[in-house]
């Protein structure tokens, strides 16, 4: 059963429409990467599963309960079953709190537990992270950044959510200790089993971490597939164009690819563009793409989901030269 | 003969804190049409690398060394004008009041006396931006961010410089836009021939464009490879551990490592790394090494460089 089924969701910032009627689930113990480019609501999206935005429209189940439209007091009890993980946690820690308290806050909010049940919780939890147990005494300021981030991977596990959603945990950190929390995550997830929904712009972070993969572009998704399907074969003509884009750590693979090289840049989420939003920058685009908004769905053997008029029933897709 | 040769080039601040030792004898060189790039983690000292070649550090700072452009110590004014500095964040480098063209109008005014609306436009689509004829006359708030940071490359390039640096010129940036600006700073070379040292964290970008590659550690240069040889025979334990800590496809866990950039408050008879490697011995605690080729052929800061006899 899914931890997560995101139904036509909609969410809209005045005129901003940041995400526009997507959909999606999670499974017990998987982890969906959603990537995308900055505008793409891909946070927002992270976001409004959350319910830290109000939701315009459109369903969020988590575990069988229809969060979208419930009210504070509703919605408080169901909480525990969901957390966050945010980008920087510079500013997502309470400087003032101790890393303990900090810990040990979804515990109290939800009266989980007395104090010494809650110590007990927050040094296992520390220990889970990779930290030491004296640590809870700490304030945020003592500890580097690789270590702040694995405190708020602590904060949020704390209550045992069955809903992670991680929004770009590794984006401000150095690479040696982007590696250390990616692989923090990956091990409390195999262990653990919650749901993650992985929201980066990282490419080769989502390679190492998900299991499927959906790739949203200016408020929609374009495609969802596995991770191996989405790597080793990318239909969308945007998928492909991202892919091809990110360069590789080896001078020899990266310097013999052939890039596809996008014109112009993503248009603006107040005004997208009529029929498939990323027809005015595709390379293969034909009249049908400017008129008619394609359905995001089913091709190929496998289930996996693209919205793009050219990709045929069977799978295939056009394949974007440079 | 290099464009850029930097002789052990040492950079510290007094601060509140005391003294920091950012940049320890640095020691590198950039030749003509070059693409260096200088990489590391944040605190090894690669942007104030950067900074003390443009001489924009704050003044709290105290430089020590010899910057050599052309075999010559540069004047104040020639640096301003040989060696042009582009930073990360496009937007709050520009001045948000003043049109793309007036802006880089002030540049060549200040440098070359004069300007023209057609050396703007040019300057517009040496770096590849659409309808530079309307562009010119747009604030900066109208433009995209891979715009943006085209405008301040073409202000950067408005007086042909010889060096181009650039502190992670695409870090802000989407990748599918970041091609992009790489494409520019490759033409760059290309076609005025600028040479370009780039300060980067990002080994994707590093693979992409650099011919050589300068890696920092705790304020030192600890290994210098071309871009090739780097990549396939890194010598230092630390440039090991950074190739290995990207995620790879395959790879079920990823390396970490442990610790932290240190601090440095002064000069140390130590190897910076040694807190942090999985090859410490001794010697490495009591002796500081020197940069010297290792088994590969290419200079590193190690006295136990990998590639060699275990």
């Amino acid at each position: 059963m899914s931890v997560l089924e995101v139904v036509e969701l909609v969410k809209h910032f005045g005129p901003v429409r940041a995400v526009d009627g997507v959909s999606l689930h999670i499974d017990k113990g998987e982890v969906l990467g959603l990537v995308g480019e900055s505008g793409s609501g891909k946070t927002t999206l992270g976001r409004c599963v959350t319910r830290l935005v109000p939701v315009t429209s459109g369903q969020v189940w988590v575990n069988g309960n229809d969060i979208a439209h419930l009210s504070r007091r509703r919605l408080r009890p169901l909480r525990r079953d969901f957390n966050i993980v945010f980008q920087d946690p510079s500013s997502s820690l309470d400087p003032r709190m101790r890393v303990g308290d900090i810990i040990a806050e979804p515990l109290r909010l939800h009266r989980i537990g007395d104090r010494s049940t809650r110590r007990a919780r927050v040094a296992e939890l520390l220990g889970q992270v990779g930290l030491q147990a004296e640590m809870a005494r700490w304030y945020p300021h003592e500890l580097s950044g690789g270590q702040r981030q694995r405190v708020s991977v602590a904060r949020a596990l704390s209550a045992a959510p069955s809903l992670l959603v991680a929004d770009e945990p590794t984006s401000a950190l150095d690479v040696s200790v982007q590696a250390s929390v990616l692989n923090l995550i990956g091990r409390l997830q195999a262990e653990l089993g919650f749901a993650c929904l992985f929201v980066t712009h990282d490419l080769a972070a989502v390679e190492f971490l998900a299991q499927r993969v959906a790739v949203m572009y200016l408020g929609v998704l374009v495609e969802v597939a596995t991770r191996d399907e989405l790597f080793a074969g990318p239909r969308h003509p945007y998928t492909q164009a991202l892919l091809s884009a990110a360069p590789l750590p080896d001078p020899v693979a990266q310097r013999s690819r052939q890039r596809i090289v996008l014109s112009g840049e993503v248009p603006s989420p107040v005004d997208p563009p009529p029929g498939c939003r990323f027809h005015p920058r595709c390379p293969v685009a034909i009249d049908r793409c400017a008129v008619e908004v394609p359905a995001l769905r089913p091709v190929g053997p496998s289930g996996a989901l693209t919205a793009c008029h050219l990709v045929a029933d069977d799978g295939s897709a056009p394949r974007l030269a440079a | 003969m290099s464009l850029l040769e930097v002789q052990d080039l040492t950079v510290r601040f007094r601060t509140e804190e005391g003294p920091v030792l950012a940049v320890d004898e640095a020691s590198f060189s950039v030749a003509t049409r070059e693409v260096v790039a200088l990489v590391g983690e944040s605190g090894c000292g690669k942007s104030v690398t950067a900074l003390a070649l443009t001489d924009l550090l704050p003044r709290n700072a105290s430089v020590a060394g010899a910057i050599q452009l052309n075999g010559v110590r540069p004047s104040p004014r020639a640096r301003g004008r040989d060696i042009a500095y582009i930073f990360q964040e496009p937007m709050t480098s520009l001045n948000p009041v003043l049109t793309v063209g007036r802006q880089i109008g002030e540049v060549l005014k200040r440098h070359q006396g004069a300007s023209s609306r057609a050396r703007i436009i040019e300057l517009l689509e040496l770096v590849g931006i659409p309808l530079p004829g309307r562009r010119i006359g747009e604030y900066p708030h109208q433009l995209s961010g891979g715009m943006r940071q085209r405008v301040m490359i073409a202000m950067a390039v408005a007086c042909r410089p010889k060096l181009l640096v650039a502190d992670e010129p695409t870090t802000a940036l989407d990748v599918t836009v970041q091609a992009g600006i790489l494409d520019v700073l490759r033409n760059l070379r290309d076609e005025i021939g600028t040479a370009l040292l780039l300060i980067t964290h990002d080994l994707g970008v590093v693979a992409d464009i650099a011919d050589r590659v300068v890696v920092m550690y705790a304020g030192r240069v600890i290994e210098q490879a071309g871009v090739h040889r780097l990549f396939a025979h890194p010598t230092h334990p630390y440039t090991r551990g950074l190739l290995d800590a990207v995620p790879t496809p395959g790879r079920p866990v990823l390396k970490e490592i442990p610790g932290r950039v240190p601090v440095m408050r002064a000069t140390s008879d130590a190897c910076t790394f040694a807190d942090r490697c999985w090859r410490v011995t001794e010697q490495c605690r009591s002796v500081r090494p020197v940069l010297e080729p290792g088994p590969a052929g290419h200079p590193a800061r190690c006295w136990h460089p990998l590639g060699g006899k275990e």
